[in-house]
């Protein structure tokens, strides 16, 4: 027992540099971009990716508003705001004329409107079946064949991989916890992340499991479901993820079904700062070091 | 209300069974869950379902009563639409607001709305079409605007069109205080006046003449019935038919006088709204997920078509055809037009955004932005000459120059068919959803049809479908978007009438469609020109059934071909031919022919505009069309 306090604070200051050293390690910049094809990315997990391999590209969508919700890694100085992710400026993505323009497979009904002026790619993070967090590794190799910059994918991925493996040790102790893993659409329905999800896939990765039983009825892998239904897994580690672009809002945690679900009464229930449950490889990562910071 | 109370207490029976339910509160108070779960989410949605059930059914059956009209209720008047806008803007402006701060907010949005509403529909005698059309009008501009805040201020996850969308869920009792609290003042101010306002039973004059204030009476049961409306959207969001479907059925049921019509109409609300949502909840998981205002707007379309098929009570205050205009000089005037058109289309050609602001471009630039700028510019200029065409024909038909594709639910009906077969078909299949387009233009055209039998294909009673159409609409796409297709986005791409992805074969389409529709329409110029002259005239003139059913298929393929590229929405049918007509075109071939200039006209500027002013961002045109248009569009109720 005597041993605990010291422990406790090794941990803590353990913690500290580790989240310093994957933070440094994470936003380390790369030397400014190698001459390769002009590229132009149209979804937020893609340009996220590209970011983190230190890959700039002449133009992405909606950049303002990755900065405020994504917001790491930020856009380069270098890209150009193209337009909305369902709907960018073609003249100007013309102007722009980019060797290759990429994509999500939600965004196929561009295609035809894009071929006429550029080469597409089509990445799949979300397809709506299978495992996001092994799209998204296999995106961001991809994306580094697109950028002719496989050395800097295969970095990215392994950096990641190494990473996750840190935190696996780190949890070891409490390994087998079952996760709800939410997040706030408004004061009463929440998103739950299903099988499917990005964050199921990192938690997997983390050795934890998803308490969630249900399928997806979203494309990115989640549910619309009130409190009372997270009330039917008592055992579970209930996590919170502050929503993007919704201020933090204590009707719900303040509500008094909130305050009696098993998991908040036992004090398994964390709140993680906002994240963005449709991003990449690199979304990942954060996620999975705020959840570890937060139940480790 | 029997088998809404059996389901409810099934549902919760089989929720939570064996809980001691005498002594909830003590067992919830010690931490028992299934007892804090019936006691903070259970029972208040069903509290919160009979609250708004019966606020939606008193304000349902206030406006009915005061408008005279069995199709009024909230969500026709556009009185929901207005608060819910307000509701998003604010969400937007101030992302903290508390509930207390949306309430106020409601019930501004709402009562700026109805203002707007009175204004437009006062002169018509606030006659049932008058009052539909004002309402539907409104309804589009306040949607409009509502998805332009969505459109560029969603974060891609967090949806904001779920809120707001009319679920009852809840997690303790604060949302039930507060509509308990702010229909208290309506409810306690309605009891003292519900005997004044079976005044309106009576024809105004005989009102009158009994020196009732009828004017201001009535204005004060409309704030009421607004109030409610107000508090219900803030508390729960947008929940359509049951301020329709109640008072219908207190009225079936033959409740005699207004006072008895309140109660069972109230009775009949709570009702229908608990057992919607009681069995959203009894149809499981995915259903559950579902909001109970998705769920009411598809149960609403088929009894407005329903009441359709009786006389509305009031007639329609003969259409005004303005006799003093002049009918000569539209040679000239046609002439201008196409000068000012062809300066449009230069201008929109050439004149292109930068970072730095607006400029002409140099060769290069332009050559390169050219064969994207002509697909769009011919494919808005073509749409909006169809939809433009289709309406003159409808205004000349009916002799109602409020009519438009919009208000027959035509371009409703091709979007629900292309959306339909957008998810039926294979994915491969391209022309799919074109088909399904023409395919849900027939279904509307039937329906059309079919209550025109009843009634005349020229009644103005039809109009009013697009009503029924455009809630069903709004309704499948509400529960079309909480599936995990991607295939949304060109759905949603449509909706809102964007042009940016018009491909130039698409635009050669669209362009020789209303080419072959321009010279058909001048063919049966003659039929135009007779028909305004009224049912007896004109059968004796030899014009048969089938001339106006030719006439009305016409209208459907214009609009089928318009609905498929600049979306559903704008105004441009209703607004051109009106815009033609008060330029003094009254020659039917005339009128046709600057109709779609005016059309085309109006899109292309939409379509730069959407173009130009949030560079690189576009605003589609059609949602700019609709918006530039409501405002006119209420000037001329007012000036009719």
């Amino acid at each position: 027992m005597s041993q605990a306090a010291p422990a406790g604070l090794r941990n803590i200051a353990r913690r500290q540099f580790l989240s310093g050293a994957a933070a440094a390690m994470a936003l380390r910049p790369h030397p400014a971009k190698a001459a390769g094809p002009r590229l132009v990315s149209l979804s937020w997990a893609v340009s996220e990716t590209l970011y983190a391999m230190g890959v700039a590209p002449v133009a992405a969508a909606e950049t303002a508003l990755y900065d405020s919700v994504v917001r790491q890694p930020e856009t380069p100085a270098s890209t150009v705001d193209i337009g909305l992710q369902g709907a960018p400026n073609l003249e100007y993505l013309a102007q722009l004329s980019p060797d290759i323009v990429i994509i999500q497979s939600w965004q196929d009904n561009l295609r035809p409107a894009l071929e006429r002026c550029a080469d597409v790619e089509t990445v799949d993070i979300y397809t709506g079946a299978g495992d996001a967090f092994a799209h998204a590794r296999d995106a961001a190799r991809k994306l580094g064949t697109i950028a002719a910059m496989p050395a800097r994918a295969d970095g990215l991925v392994l950096q990641c991989d190494a990473r996750l493996e840190m935190l696996r040790r780190r949890l070891r102790p409490g390994a087998n916890t079952a996760c709800l893993l939410v997040q706030m659409i408004d004061e009463t329905n929440l998103t739950v992340f299903t099988a499917g999800s990005l964050f199921d896939g990192a938690l997997t990765r983390l050795g934890l499991q998803n308490a969630w039983p249900g399928p997806p009825s979203l494309l990115w892998g989640g549910a619309v479901v009130g409190l009372e239904q997270l009330a039917e897994h008592p055992d579970a580690t209930l996590i919170l993820i502050d929503s993007p672009g919704l201020a933090p809002d204590e009707t719900l945690t303040g509500s008094p079904l909130w305050q009696a679900l098993p998991p908040v009464r036992a004090g398994r229930s964390h709140r993680l700062a906002s994240l963005w449950g449709f991003g990449g490889l690199p979304t990942a990562l954060r996620f999975a070091e705020a959840l570890t910071n937060a139940i480790a | 209300m029997v088998v809404a109370l059996l389901l409810t207490a099934f549902n919760l029976d089989a929720a939570f069974p064996g809980l001691a339910w005498r002594a909830l509160v003590r067992h919830a108070g010690m931490g028992e869950l299934p007892a804090v779960i019936a006691l903070y989410s259970a029972l208040p949605r069903i509290a919160v379902a009979l609250l708004c059930g019966t606020g939606l059914a008193l304000s349902g059956t206030l406006f009915q009563q005061i408008l005279r009209n069995p199709l009024a209720e909230p969500s026709t008047l556009s009185v929901s639409s207005g608060a819910y806008l307000a509701v998003v803007a604010s969400a937007i402006l101030w992302p903290g607001l508390l509930l207390a701060g949306k309430f106020a907010v409601a019930i501004a949005g709402a009562g700026t709305a109805m203002a707007l509403f009175l204004a437009a529909s006062w002169r018509q005698a606030l006659s049932p079409v008058a009052v539909s059309l004002a309402g539907m009008t409104l309804n589009l501009v306040f949607g409009s605007l509502a998805s332009i805040l969505v459109t560029f201020h969603r974060d891609g996850f967090v949806s904001l069109s779920f809120w707001g969308s009319g679920s009852l869920r809840q997690n303790d009792w604060s949302v039930t205080g507060w509509l308990a609290l702010g229909m208290l003042p309506a409810l306690l101010a309605l009891a003292p006046s519900a005997r004044a306002l079976t005044l309106f039973n009576l024809k105004d004059e005989a009102a009158s003449s009994l020196g009732a204030d009828i004017r201001r009476l009535g204005l004060i049961g409309l704030g009421l019935a607004t109030w409610l409306a107000a508090v219900i959207v803030a508390g729960i969001g947008m929940i359509g038919f049951v301020g329709l479907a109640a008072p219908w059925l207190a009225r079936r049921l033959g409740a005699a006088g207004l006072a008895n019509r309140l109660w069972l109409s109230a009775l009949f609300g709570a009702a229908l709204l608990l057992l919607a949502d009681q069995t959203l909840i009894a149809l499981g998981p995915f259903a559950r997920a579902l909001p109970a205002g998705a769920f009411t707007a598809c149960l609403g379309a088929p009894l407005l078509f329903w009441l359709l098929r009786k006389p509305l009570p009031m007639a329609m205050p003969p259409a005004g055809t303005p006799a003093s205009m002049a009918t000569g000089g539209h040679r000239a005037r046609t002439t201008l037009l196409m000068i000012g058109i062809g300066l449009i289309i230069a201008l929109s050609a050439t004149v292109t955004a930068d970072a730095g602001g607006w400029r002409l471009p140099d060769m290069r630039e332009f050559a390169t932005a050219f064969p994207w700028r002509w697909p769009r510019i011919v494919g808005a200029g073509a749409g909006g000459a169809a939809l433009a065409l289709a309406g003159a024909i409808l205004q000349r038909m009916t002799g109602n120059a409020m009519a438009s594709p919009e208000a027959l639910g035509i371009s409703s009906g091709t979007l629900i068919g292309a959306a339909l077969a957008l998810f039926a078909l294979p994915a491969g299949f391209a022309a799919g959803p074109m088909l399904g387009g023409i395919a849900g233009a027939a279904a509307a055209f039937g329906l059309i049809v079919s209550i025109g039998r009843r009634c005349g294909l020229s009644s103005n009673r039809m109009l009013l479908v697009g009503i029924g159409f455009g809630s069903i609409l709004s309704a499948v796409s509400g529960l079309l978007a909480l599936l995990p297709d991607p295939r949304l986005q060109s759905l949603q791409t449509w909706m809102l009438g964007s042009t940016s992805l018009v491909s130039p074969d698409a635009a050669l389409l669209t362009l020789a469609g209303t080419c072959a529709g321009l010279a058909a329409a001048l063919l049966t110029a003659r039929w135009l020109d007779i028909l305004p002259l009224g049912g007896a005239a004109s059968l004796s003139l030899g014009i048969a059934m089938s001339a106006r059913l030719c006439l009305l298929l016409l209208t459907c393929a214009l609009s089928a071909i318009a609905s498929l590229t600049i979306g559903p929405l704008s105004f441009v049918g209703l607004m051109a031919p009106h815009m033609a007509r008060a330029m003094g075109m009254r020659h039917a071939r005339a009128h046709l022919k600057l109709s779609a200039l005016l059309g085309c006209g109006i899109m292309i500027l939409a379509d730069a505009a959407g173009r130009l002013l949030v560079f690189p961002y576009e605003i589609p045109a059609g949602l700019l069309a609709s918006l530039a248009g409501g405002p006119y569009l209420i000037w001329a109720f007012r000036h009719r």
